[in-house]
């Protein structure tokens, strides 16, 4: 990557109402010439948030470009741009450690040298399609061929199981590629999933955890049904899937986390850690529910494991993590499907009801 | 981080909790480390801040559970 | 959101329901915020160093959750000539995912600040680190010592069936119960001694005294009488006067032997009743302890008659095995005599003091201390 980088960009009264009819930021010091007018800038003023724009411009096009991540923006407005102008953009690489880079940046008047805006912005990057799952054939619709169904098959242990699981495997997410099934949500699996029976339904989807205290939340309904209803309701509809469609002791797994526990992550996603902590419990109520139909209903509980979300983790985050646990590593999404392909594996029932912690003995 | 600083580091770790030459410090972990107990934190913090000339909150403290994450640390703090 | 915020705090700066969620996390399953109140209300109005005074105690929270605690149970200590107010060190605790890290010496630090004098009875060596260098002088292990009540009921191994016929029954007995307790580590030196010890029994003469057993202490006048007589003898240790021993063993588990010369109370003993340990160490016996001894050091006859009431009212309650700690040679040789066998100590005492006009012996046996002191009886 280039430690420096800079574009040019033209604006002109109508780059003000392009960008107040993309954010809804019709102030009149911004659009009405007749109003600027009577004000200390004479002319219409630029929002500052299209200066805003313009450091995004650089951080996903530039520096870093392709695989940013925007991490936080301070940015000090230290002169109104007036168009028309030619503004130049910016941005030096002051630094970058353990996948956090730091930048930079100003805009400034070509013409004029005057300058608009400085501050600086830092980036992490993601990675992309790097570990697509070798899988057997496209899923098909066969009738009467029992199949491992697994959700949330886009995440890094949904793709890793699937590739254990080969041509057995039908894996689902709610935008589909690669090979997945594309369902938008729990409802519409029964249809999707056609004719097939299942042996087991593994339940790697979740919503992305929260981050907020439950006192400081704007709309605690809102928040609540996304995160704690919606996910309880999908796995009510994924065990009454199960009784149509399990084949005789069929399967139910569902994914548990060490964050429903009291730990040094302090509760930093209070919704999640409730969410998660749903399942022992459930696992026990479904258990008995399906019972009858000669189903079983397991509950696998995994701490951090280096899949999904968590390989954005800071390099000392990566390392505390790590430190708690007695080997001293983090699981990898391989490690931990490893250990679902060994639970569906059995046969037997008495682990029906039960929850089971995978967590290499990590301390809480 | 320097070889110098480095090499500092590791003599710390030595020294505070009492490791032979045979043990390789970059393993060094709270868990696997029988004499890493709450008072060798406190004095290996109390000695990593006087030897690189840093102050350590004790939240920041929390999280340095092993060699690698203390290095980690320091590499971000000292030049 | 950001790293949690850590505080060292007096208890009192945090809510009954913060701490009751920590001592269900570490201690007891049914703490709540009621049950928290009351016990540091009651322990303030018994407080026998300062009286009224909420016991001091410290703990540490990460935002709003307790992660440590530690805390204090007040006494008055003896120094041979008198009673000065001090504190055992007890309880501290934190939280399994904040252990080995800053946690624990922040509050023992905070918690030993506020103490102006203070002992303390710990097993844990990363206890007694931070002990020491928080400024208490390590006076040493107290001795232990085990009495076979059921050597029936203990496990045997190979090695000692080899020695059947060739010493007394009981020694056998003494040496597997010795064996039983495992990593405890007999030696041959102390099989050697219970060897010696076993053949003496006989030679014990008849005590004369009158041995009562009892679920309740005697009269407050009659045990500040016996404190009085028992307590010159310029040994140091905690004032066990009616006020401290009602206060400490009234309740269910404890048993009281009375040694009576006449009417007078000669000497008090204190048993802990037996229960199943789950320590590993001593394999499932039912374990009962001589948790205190109250008698004049030198009076071997009234020791003798107490000691004697408690080994048999232990094994009347089931007991297998009877332990006793103590640092005075004078009780050892009393209860080696009586076929107690030594086994290693796991009790370190320690003592600070920050009033430079008073000083403490600074030998383990100038102390009277007995099992139960610092609650050190709640297990093995």
């Amino acid at each position: 990557m280039t430690e420096s980088s800079s574009f040019e960009v033209e604006v002109t009264s109508d780059s003000a109402v392009e960008f107040a009819k993309l954010s809804g930021d019709w102030n009149p010091l911004h659009t009405d010439p007749a109003h600027a007018a009577t004000t200390a800038y004479r002319r219409p003023v630029l929002h500052g948030a299209f200066s805003a724009a313009l450091v995004s411009r650089m951080a996903g096009m530039y520096l870093p470009g392709k695989d940013c991540l925007l991490h936080n923006l301070d940015l000090k407005f230290v002169a109104p741009i007036v168009p028309p102008a030619t503004l130049r953009v910016t941005g030096r690489l002051t630094g970058e450690r353990h996948g956090i880079g730091r930048v930079e940046v100003a805009v400034v008047d070509v013409a004029s040298g005057t300058r608009y805006v400085t501050g600086t912005y830092e980036f992490g990057r993601h990675t992309h399609g790097a570990e697509v799952a070798q899988r057997g054939e496209a899923p098909s619709s066969t009738a009467g061929e029992a199949t491992v169904l697994v959700t949330g098959a886009s995440g890094g242990l949904g793709r890793a199981l699937l590739a254990r699981l080969g041509s057995r495997g039908l894996g689902v997410s709610r935008t589909g590629g690669d090979g997945l099934l594309a369902v938008p949500n729990a409802n519409a699996l029964a249809e999707a999933i056609g004719e097939r029976r299942l042996d087991a339904i593994v339940h790697c989807a979740w919503p992305a955890p929260d981050n907020q205290r439950l006192v400081s939340l704007d709309d605690p309904d809102k928040a609540v049904d996304y995160h704690l209803s919606r996910p309880l309701v999908d796995m009510i509809r994924l065990a009454q899937l199960l009784k149509q469609r399990g084949t005789p002791g069929a399967q139910l797994a569902l994914i548990g986390s060490t964050a429903a526990w009291p730990g040094r992550h302090n509760y930093r996603m209070p919704l999640y850690s409730l969410a998660k902590g749903l399942i022992p419990a459930l696992v026990k109520i479904l258990a008995l529910e399906l019972a009858s139909s000669g189903h079983r209903v397991t509950g696998l509980i995994f701490d951090v494991v280096e899949a999904g979300m968590n390989q954005r983790l800071s390099a000392a985050a990566r390392v505390a993590h790590a430190d708690r646990s007695p080997t001293g590593r983090l699981p990898t999404a391989d490690d931990a499907a490893e250990q679902l392909a060994w639970v569906l594996a059995s046969p037997g029932w008495l682990a029906s009801g039960a929850t089971i912690t995978l967590s290499g003995g990590a301390l809480p | 981080m320097t070889e110098d600083h480095e090499r500092k580091l590791v003599e710390v770790f030595r020294a505070v909790l009492s490791l032979g030459l045979d043990r390789d410090v970059a393993d060094v972990r709270q868990l696997n480390t029988p004499s890493w107990d709450s008072l060798a934190h406190v004095s290996l913090v109390a000695a990593v801040e006087s030897e690189f000339g840093i102050s350590i909150g004790i939240a920041d403290s929390l999280s340095l559970t092993s060699y690698p994450a203390v290095k980690l640390y320091l590499e971000e703090r000292v030049s | 959101m950001t790293k949690p915020k850590i505080q060292v705090l007096d208890v009192a700066a945090v809510s009954s329901e913060s701490l009751a969620a920590f001592f269900s996390e570490v201690w007891d399953g049914g703490a709540t915020a009621e049950s928290v109140s009351a016990a540091r209300r009651r322990a303030a109005s018994v407080n026998l160093a300062e009286p009224g005074m909420d016991v001091p105690t410290t703990v540490v929270v990460a935002d709003d959750r307790v992660v440590g605690y530690c805390s204090s149970l007040p006494v008055q200590l003896w120094d041979g000539h008198s009673a000065h107010p001090g504190y055992w060190g007890k309880g501290l605790m934190v939280l399994p995912e904040y252990r080995n890290g800053p946690i624990g010496y922040l509050v023992l630090k905070e918690l030993v600040g506020r103490l102006h004098r203070s002992v303390v009875l710990t097993v844990a060596p990363a206890s007694v680190r931070l002990f020491e260098a928080l400024g208490y002088s390590n006076l040493g292990v107290v001795p232990n010592y085990l009495c076979a009540l059921r050597p029936g009921r203990l496990v045997s191994n190979a090695p000692t069936t080899a020695l059947k016929g060739r010493i007394p029954r009981l020694a056998v007995r003494g040496i597997r119960l010795a064996q039983a307790c495992g990593v405890l580590g007999m030696t041959a030196a102390a099989l050697g001694l219970g060897i010696r010890a076993a053949t003496a029994i006989v030679a014990i003469p008849r005590v004369g005294l009158k041995v009562v057993h009892s679920d309740r202490l005697p009269p407050a006048s009659e045990l500040d009488g016996l404190w009085h007589e028992t307590r010159p003898g310029g040994w140091s240790g905690v004032v066990r006067d009616s006020r401290y021993l009602s206060q400490r063993y009234e309740g269910e588990r404890y048993h009281f032997v009375m040694a009576r010369d006449g009417n007078a109370l000669r000497a008090l003993g204190v048993l802990r009743a037996p229960r199943a340990q789950s320590d590993e160490r001593v394999r499932g016996l039912s374990l009962s302890a001589l948790s205190d001894l109250v008698v004049k050091v030198g009076d071997s006859r009234a020791a003798l008659a107490v000691t004697r009431g408690a080994m048999a009212l232990a094994r009347q309650l089931g007991g297998d095995a009877l332990l006793a700690s103590t640092p005075s040679r004078w009780m050892g040789r009393l209860l080696l005599a009586q076929a107690w066998f030594p086994v290693p100590g796991n009790l370190r005492f320690l003592v600070r003091e920050t009033d430079a006009s008073r000083s403490w012996p600074m030998h383990l046996e100038q102390w009277w201390l007995m099992r139960g002191d610092g609650e050190s009886d709640g297990g093995f």
